[in-house]
């Protein structure tokens, strides 16, 4: 609740302009449901019911700026509605479906979305989730010339600013404690690479291990609890269970 | 499809009655190219009358004369032989004069002769009468005038031919004269025999009557031109003879009416049966050969030949006959099966297969027994082949009792095998002992039977496995609805406790369907195996240390006090992270669910030999009235209100998804005491 009302404030300063998402799914509660939350964070919704007046609505207004997709639709389903949309736009695509397999979640993002949500889903989730790729979709580039920074280590949209030691996610500040902080910094230093717990006390610590710790493992939980959307489902702190953790290479 | 070469019927008719023609042609050949005929005397080119042949022939001929002649002198009626007395002469002989009687004869001889009796003044020969000349020295001339001559006179021979140059044909010492001379010397008294007679012989130059010398020299001359020939011939027919072969060949079996072979009854007895017929068959054929003997008039020739004519083509057509058969037997592969050695074969074969085992055992028993009393009796006569024939009889003995104890060591395997789950057995009928086959095969069935039992089984897993995901979809689309709407409820903010108390309910009802509907389907999907797993070599310590790191915060919340042991060394196993998390999240959040506060929790990593078990031990907040297979049950938890939170399938996913890596998953319950042991083998 009180991330929300957060999210919410933040949202009402930094929009000037109303960003527009077509939500299509063929339950008409569920898409009323999602225009309820979408619009208290300020967009403008446009509904669809089936893949084919999607692709209608789409070919009217140019000016969506996001598009939430159900896959099981009478008509034209999920998968073919965003092949169809990829052809000739990049509009961030989030899949919504209650098919929860992994190959369904591959066939989703392999066919041109951007992100998969299963249901029932968190709303939460989903509005960090949407907030997340209107944030990318939007100021995409406004980056670019802050990597000149040699104190700036960033995985996606994790960015460490060494200099005025803040951790910022999807444009938006993550307070974290010095430990979590040096945690954070030394695996974005290294993305990409599995360190074992031992390494990265060894490394962040500069002392001997005693094997016996187990609160980096904690630390790594409130980092994830605070920098992902879902810390169950990682996006950026992955956690390689038996062998260690690492910062997703997302670039 | 290959086209058939078919030979047409006439074709083959032909062939059929070419080929006894060819065949006889070439035995005729064979015998001329065989027959001791001096050969020395044809290589050299020389006639026929120089051989002993002729000299024989010839001999026989003045010997006959002779024989007449001898004979005509005690008969006072010549003419009962057919001789008359041509004329009486005066001849003048040592300056006497002399009267000589003279008798002739018609005689179809190629031999003329003139025998004068020198003590009765009598001649005789075989001139005919109506000779030009009348006297003797007219007849005397007629026989000089021929090449071939050979005269006895005043016991000197004169001849021109080699063979009787010497006295080898002296009338004196042909025994079959000495025999006539021997019964004359009884009645007279007459010594001096060798001036008894003279003679003058010849043959005629050219040979006008049909006897024996006329034929031997036909024969020889024939026999000569032959085998100056026989060496191109014989070739040349016997590949003619082997040409027509395939064509008989083809066409036996076939009828007018279809180009396969057709079998007919004789086609379908035994073949020793067949043979014996086509033997008996072809002897009654062949005696009609022997009548040929004892026939003298032409009447009886005809006769014989036609007799030889109709037995050769008895016999020939039984030879055909046989031969047609032995062929359409190859042709159809029946010949092996028409045999007797065969049939005895197939009727054993047939008795030992259907007489039962302990009978057959017996059998062999009494057989083996049989021949070692005679192993032994031979032993005793001779006792190198008595040890050659009992080692023969022991290496069988042993081969028989080993292929038994391999059959039945293979039917063992493949039992055990059946009973440690492998259905992937098939016993090769060929490898086990005839007695043992029913069973190799029933085994067979038996392990395909369980094999797709099983495969069934994991069909309707499979299936069931589908329709849980299928109906979990159908129902998370209403739960969203449901979830989203408390949710928004919530946030009415409606007035009344009792609402807000229900909206509770409502919010963690639908919460809990959302995690029964998730559970159910991972409950199914890891029992029914379908799960990809991707297998790691995992570190236990940093797994434990991770979980229970993300468990901190709960343990906390219940005041649990974790103690974890760990092994001084770093051990590792094979398995999949994800699952492997899943299988310690169930457990620890079990534990954060149902251990009693206060307590302590206890987490041991043993290595045990080559197996590392990770323990986990916690005191019950309920009390555990229940059994551990109980327990392991889906949807069974260790409270029967059921009101808490959780589906009650977490232990049942973990055990399921730690045997799909290959672990093992057993929980051990003692009063209040709840200990879980997983154990999976150590990797290196």
């Amino acid at each position: 609740m009180l991330n929300c009302v957060i999210i919410f404030v933040i949202n009402l300063e930094g929009i000037e302009k109303m960003y527009n998402i077509l939500v299509c799914d063929d339950d008409k509660e569920i898409v009323k449901a999602i225009e309820i939350y979408l619009s208290k964070e300020g967009y403008n919704i446009l509904k669809a019911y089936d893949g084919m007046e999607a692709l209608e609505i789409l070919k009217n207004n140019d000016d969506i700026q996001l598009i939430i997709l159900d896959i099981m639709m009478p008509k034209l389903d999920g998968i073919e509605t965003a092949n169809i949309i990829r052809k000739d736009k990049s509009i961030p695509i989030i899949m919504l479906s209650a098919k929860s397999e992994d190959y369904d979640k591959i066939s989703g993002l392999n066919n041109g979305a951007d992100d998969y949500v299963t249901k029932p889903f968190n709303p939460l989730e989903l509005i960090a989730r949407v907030n997340s790729q209107i944030r990318r979709y939007t100021s995409l580039g406004a980056m670019v010339k802050k990597e000149e920074d040699n104190n700036i280590y960033k995985s996606g949209d994790l960015i460490i600013n060494d200099s005025t030691k803040t951790v910022e996610v999807d444009g938006k500040e993550v307070k974290l404690t010095p430990t979590e902080y040096n945690i954070l910094k030394f695996l974005t230093k290294n993305k990409g690479i599995v360190y074992s717990i031992e390494q990265i006390y060894e490394n962040v610590w500069e002392e001997e291990s005693y094997g016996a710790e187990n609160i980096i493992a904690v630390h790594i939980r409130h980092i994830r609890e605070k920098i992902e959307i879902n810390p169950r489902e990682p996006k950026y702190l992955k956690v390689i269970w038996g062998i260690g953790y690492k910062i997703e290479k997302l670039d | 499809m290959k086209k058939k070469f078919c030979v047409p019927r006439i074709l083959k008719n032909i062939a059929y009655v070419l080929f006894p023609v060819l065949v006889i042609i070439l035995l005729l050949l064979v015998i001329c190219l065989t027959y001791p005929l001096e050969k020395s005397a044809i290589k050299q080119g020389l006639n026929y009358f120089e051989t002993n042949t002729f000299a024989e022939d010839y001999a026989n001929e003045i010997l006959s004369g002779l024989y007449a002649a001898d004979n005509l002198k005690e008969d006072s009626f010549h003419s009962a032989y057919g001789y008359y007395i041509n004329n009486v002469e005066s001849i003048e002989e040592n300056g006497e004069i002399k009267e000589i009687t003279y008798c002739s004869a018609y005689s179809e001889s190629n031999v003329i002769w003139l025998i004068i009796d020198n003590k009765t003044k009598m001649a005789y020969t075989n001139l005919e009468y109506s000779l030009e000349t009348s006297n003797l020295n007219g007849i005397k001339n007629e026989i000089a005038q021929n090449q071939k001559y050979w005269n006895y006179e005043n016991n000197k021979i004169s001849t021109n031919i080699k063979k009787l140059n010497n006295e080898n044909i002296s009338y004196i010492n042909s025994s079959f004269y000495q025999n006539q001379l021997e019964k004359s010397d009884e009645n007279s008294e007459s010594n001096n025999k060798k001036n008894e007679y003279t003679i003058y012989t010849s043959v005629l130059d050219d040979l006008e009557y049909i006897d024996n010398i006329y034929i031997n020299n036909i024969l020889y001359n024939t026999i000569s031109t032959i085998n100056q020939k026989a060496l191109f011939l014989i070739p040349v027919l016997i590949i003619i003879i082997i040409g027509l072969v395939p064509l008989i060949i083809n066409g036996v079996g076939k009828t007018a009416k279809s180009e396969e072979t057709s079998l007919n009854w004789y086609d379908k007895i035994l073949i020793e049966v067949a043979a014996l017929m086509a033997f008996l068959i072809g002897t009654i054929g062949f005696c009609f050969l022997f009548t040929i003997t004892g026939t003298s008039t032409m009447a009886e020739f005809i006769l014989a030949i036609s007799i030889i004519s109709v037995g050769s083509l008895i016999t020939y057509l039984a030879c055909i006959m046989f031969f047609e058969t032995i062929v359409k037997r190859i042709k159809t592969h029946t010949f092996v099966k028409t045999t007797f050695a065969y049939w005895v074969y197939s009727k054993t074969k047939k008795f030992l297969d259907e007489i039962k085992i302990n009978y057959k055992f017996m059998l062999y028993f009494v057989i083996f027994i049989l021949a070692n009393i005679i192993c032994f009796g031979i032993m005793w006569s001779d006792g190198f082949i008595g040890i050659i024939l009992s080692i023969v009889l022991y290496t069988l003995t042993y081969r028989l009792l080993n292929k038994r104890i391999k059959s039945y060591l293979k039917i063992k395997g493949a039992i055990h095998n059946l009973y440690n789950g492998n259905t992937e057995i098939e016993i090769d009928r060929m490898e086990v002992c005839r007695e043992m086959q029913d069973t190799a095969n029933e085994i067979n069935n038996i392990a395909g039977g369980l094999s797709n039992a099983l495969e069934e089984k994991l069909k309707s897993e499979r299936l069931k496995t589908e329709l849980i995901t299928n109906v979990s979809h159908d129902i998370k689309t209403p739960l969203t609805s449901i979830i989203n709407y408390v949710d928004l409820l919530k946030k009415e903010n409606i007035e009344g406790e009792k609402a807000k108390e229900y909206l509770q309910i409502l919010d963690s009802k639908s919460q809990r369907l959302k995690k029964l509907t998730e559970d159910l389907v991972e409950a199914s999907k890891a029992s029914s195996g379908a799960i990809k797993l991707n297998m790691e070599k995992l570190n236990v310590n940093e797994l434990i240390k991770q979980v229970s790191g993300e468990f901190e915060d709960k343990f906390k919340l219940h005041n649990l006090q974790e103690i974890i042991t760990f092994p001084e060394e770093e051990v590792y196993i094979n398995a999949d992270s994800r699952y492997m998390y899943r299988v310690l999240e169930n457990m620890y959040s079990n534990i954060s669910k149902y251990a009693m506060e206060q307590t302590r929790v206890y987490i041991d990593i043993v290595i045990k030999e080559s197996k590392i078990s990770i323990q986990i031990k916690n005191v019950s907040k309920q009390k555990l009235n229940i059994t551990t297979e109980e327990l392991m049950q889906r949807f069974v938890r260790g409270e029967a209100s059921r009101n808490t939170e959780g589906s009650g399938l977490g232990l049942s996913i973990a055990r399921s998804l730690t045997e799909l890596q290959q672990g093992s998953f057993n929980i051990y319950l003692d009063g209040d005491l709840f200990k879980v042991i997983i154990e999976f083998q150590k990797a290196n």
